[in-house]
């Protein structure tokens, strides 16, 4: 048994093409993801929208001024008449137009004319407040003038556990369920040669003396054993290199990943067991499986996984990757115990599944003459 | 013409594959033009959403910011153990939930204590219930530090709260400022295209087997012709899957998008993006490991993916143009796909495209073509150094 565990170990360690899959490309993902979301903080990505500003005759020299205390901040103002200014947003160089009537134009629903929008609406809010002030309390002027300048935050977003939230997590929650569920590949080629029908190697095992159950156990423990290692080495990278804030414990992290790992290569050994098709065949299927669920669980847009949801509440209980993703949330943002247990619950029931359908497949399997 | 039909039986062979694989990409990118859809609207109209407000203070403030939430929101209950909230937002029961913890109006008024809000992770639309608790919350201060009591002043924020911005919109595009939906599956189309085209290009491998090399120079067609209907072939094989997808986009949106007024600029930018896909294609084949097929196709696939995600993830494809960072767009615009999203953005936005934009359209174009020039010129290049060796 050792004698076969420690050759499949040189076996598969030596076959680029699955570990390319089940260990370099969810690293390359992670660096890809940080790029892209980590960097840009908001005030990089918004600096200084341009907007055009239009005088009219019965104009309000307030508002005016407003809009001159935000030029260079937030906006980038250029007074211009009304004609020249509608021209210039047809032409995409402004993002709105004020007019000094209190009033906006713009062009689309960017997150830049939101900005520009909000910032109309509070300089209405706050004149009417003033207004309303100076008219019954002018003593008190100074103060509520004060108090408008402090304008804070007045919410702290917190997860359920009590941490803070950073929503790019969630997309490396969705790529720690990617990392595991590409156990599969090894998963897969395990199986295809272990199978006398399909590789010669597999022919050869077979007539060897060695029991079958043995061949298999020895083969999925060095496979789990592998992927565990992949997915464990994905963790600390996203972790420690990349300095993502996965908070949680560190040891129940190592846990979902093992959960994580057992139904990927689970995964790959039942598409391994079905049929005679081709090995490309048989990797189309698991990559479509894989990257679908990956899909669900948010690894291309948070918004599909929280519209998945939504429209079919319980894919989410059966999806592995949306499972792993769960379990992950659990741990380092919701802080929930129970849940996190059933998670890797349902792994641990849905791995026994696809195992004992493989061994369905193949099992009293005899050749006559290949 | 042997050469030609040789490349596309080759091909025809692998066609359940081609299909298997655009059947996968094509369904992630359905799934997130729903997805960006969804938001985009959703963005738009002031949504009422389900909220839960758990009230440990009981007070005036407390009873007035609940009572506000309560007239633009659905307020649930949901329980108040830590427990509830966990359950309630793990089962989106509920969307946002709030805390007003004990003494607030105190600890608002005097140290400016905060309110604690937990969301569903990953959903956004809640930003905007942030800033509704920021209004009336810094309304209610502004007015008690102006001589209010609590109760007054929140009689006076909920009449302020009437006074709304005159914003006008003035659309550049038919659909009313907002994207047309056929805008975000054509920003999908290069993930799609450089993942299938470069599957395809598995094709090249078993032509460049040493037998079929030998074979094939012995012909008494020249080198260039063989070559030139390997390009041909690729461009068939691309022309067919450009053809799908644009059936695809017909199938999905077509009366928007045959009313559309960029609908030629929209065609012509996602024929050059084919053609760059067909490039990397070309290129890649010609790099991957001849000697034997079966690792060859995997170490296509590991490159493919690479290049396929790391393109579309760098340049505004998954994540929109707008809200990527500086240094990542400076990387960005040596790419092809960089040039084809702001292109497509600038379409998706303005029905009238002025001489400064039709500027920006060509030279996106030409950058695309010429990534395209080059990469075949490589391939071409490595070729040629594989056939002298």
């Amino acid at each position: 048994m050792l004698h076969l565990m420690k050759y499949r170990l040189k076996q598969t360690l030596r076959e680029k093409s699955s570990m390319f899959w089940a260990l370099c490309f969810p690293l390359i993902l992670a660096t890809l993801f940080r790029f892209a979301f980590g960097s840009g903080s908001f005030d990089e990505v918004f600096q200084k929208i341009p907007v055009a500003v239009v005088m009219t005759s019965e104009g309000n020299e307030t508002f005016r001024e407003f809009l001159d205390a935000m030029d260079g901040d937030m906006l980038k103002t250029e007074e211009m008449s009304e004609e020249k200014a509608l021209k210039k947003l047809a032409a995409g160089e402004v993002e709105g137009i004020f007019y000094d009537t209190k009033r906006l134009a713009v062009s689309s629903n960017s997150i830049k004319s939101s900005i520009l929008n909000s910032l109309l609406d509070t300089y209405v809010k706050n004149e009417a407040m003033m207004l309303d002030i100076a008219s019954k309390h002018p003593e008190r002027m100074q103060d509520a003038l004060q108090a408008m300048g402090e304008f804070t935050s007045t919410t702290e977003e917190v997860s359920a556990g009590g941490r803070s939230l950073d929503t790019g997590l969630s997309f490396f929650f969705a790529l720690m369920a990617m990392s595991c569920l590409y156990g599969c590949f090894p998963g897969l080629q395990v199986m295809q040669e272990t199978r006398a029908n399909l590789a010669a190697l597999g022919a050869r095992q077979c007539i060897s003396p060695t029991h079958r159950l043995k061949r298999i156990l020895a083969v999925s423990l060095v496979t789990y054993g592998i992927q565990f290692v992949n997915s464990a080495v994905a963790l600390f990278y996203i972790r420690f290199v990349l300095k993502m804030d996965f908070g949680g414990n560190m040891g129940g992290m190592l846990l979902i990943c093992l959960m994580g790992s057992l139904i990927g290569v689970s995964m790959g050994i039942v598409v391994g067991c079905i049929g005679k098709m081709r090995e490309g065949a048989k990797v189309g299927i698991v990559l479509a499986v894989s990257m679908i669920s990956c899909g669900l669980a948010g690894l291309y847009s948070s918004d599909i996984k929280v519209m998945a949801e939504e429209a079919i509440p319980w894919i989410g209980r059966v999806n592995p990757a949306s499972v792993i993703a769960d379990a992950f949330y659990c741990l380092n943002v919701y802080n929930d115990k129970a849940r996190y247990t059933q998670c890797l619950v349902t792994l641990a029931v849905m791995s026994g599944v696809m195992v004992l359908a493989g061994f369905l497949f193949t099992r009293r399997e005899r050749y006559d003459s290949i | 013409m042997t050469v030609y039909k040789g490349y596309l039986k080759l091909w025809s062979k692998e066609l359940h594959l081609v299909f298997l694989y655009f059947a996968i990409f094509m369904s992630v990118g359905i799934m997130m033009q729903f997805a960006a859809s969804k938001k985009q609207e959703e963005s738009y109209a002031s949504e009422q959403l389900d909220i839960a407000v758990i009230d440990e203070d009981g007070g005036e403030l407390a009873e007035g910011l609940k009572e506000y939430l309560g007239k633009i929101h659905k307020i649930q209950d949901i329980g108040e153990t830590a427990k509830d909230v966990q359950e309630a937002l793990f089962y989106r029961k509920v969307k946002y939930v709030v805390t007003i913890p004990e003494n607030f109006e105190r600890g608002f008024l005097e140290h400016g204590e905060k309110l604690k809000t937990t969301k569903v992770p990953g959903s956004e639309q809640e930003v905007y219930l942030d800033s509704q608790i920021d209004t009336f919350l810094n309304g209610v201060r502004v007015y008690t530090a102006g001589g209010y009591s609590v109760s007054e002043a929140i009689g006076h924020v909920k009449n302020v709260e009437k006074n709304k911005a005159e914003v006008k919109m003035i659309a550049n595009n038919e659909t009313g400022g907002m994207k047309a939906n056929y805008v975000y599956l054509f920003q999908y189309f290069p993930y799609i295209m450089l993942a299938v085209l470069g599957y395809s290009s598995g094709v090249l491998i078993s032509f460049r087997r040493k037998e079929i090399r030998q074979r094939m120079y012995c012909s008494s067609k020249s080198v260039i012709r063989q070559n030139m209907a390997g390009v041909a072939a690729f461009v068939t094989i691309g022309g067919i899957i450009w053809v799908v997808c644009m059936v695809i986009v017909l199938a999905m949106s077509g009366k928007e998008f045959l009313k559309s007024a960029n609908i030629g600029y929209y065609l012509l930018n996602s024929l050059v993006m084919m053609l760059v896909a067909l490039a990397v294609a070309f290129m890649l084949g010609m790099f991957a490991r001849d000697n034997d097929t079966h690792s060859g196709d995997h170490n296509l696939s590991a490159v493919v993916n690479v290049i396929s995600l790391g393109m579309s993830f760098l340049c505004g494809v998954f994540v929109p143009l707008e809200v990527l960072g500086k240094e990542v767009k400076a990387v960005a615009q040596f790419l092809p796909v960089y040039w084809y999203e702001v292109i497509n953005e600038m379409l998706g936005e303005f029905d009238v495209l002025t001489t400064e934009m039709l500027g920006t359209l060509w030279k996106g174009m030409a950058i695309q073509g010429a990534f395209a020039v080059a990469c075949v010129a490589v391939a071409l290049g490595v070729g040629g150094r594989v056939r002298e060796v």
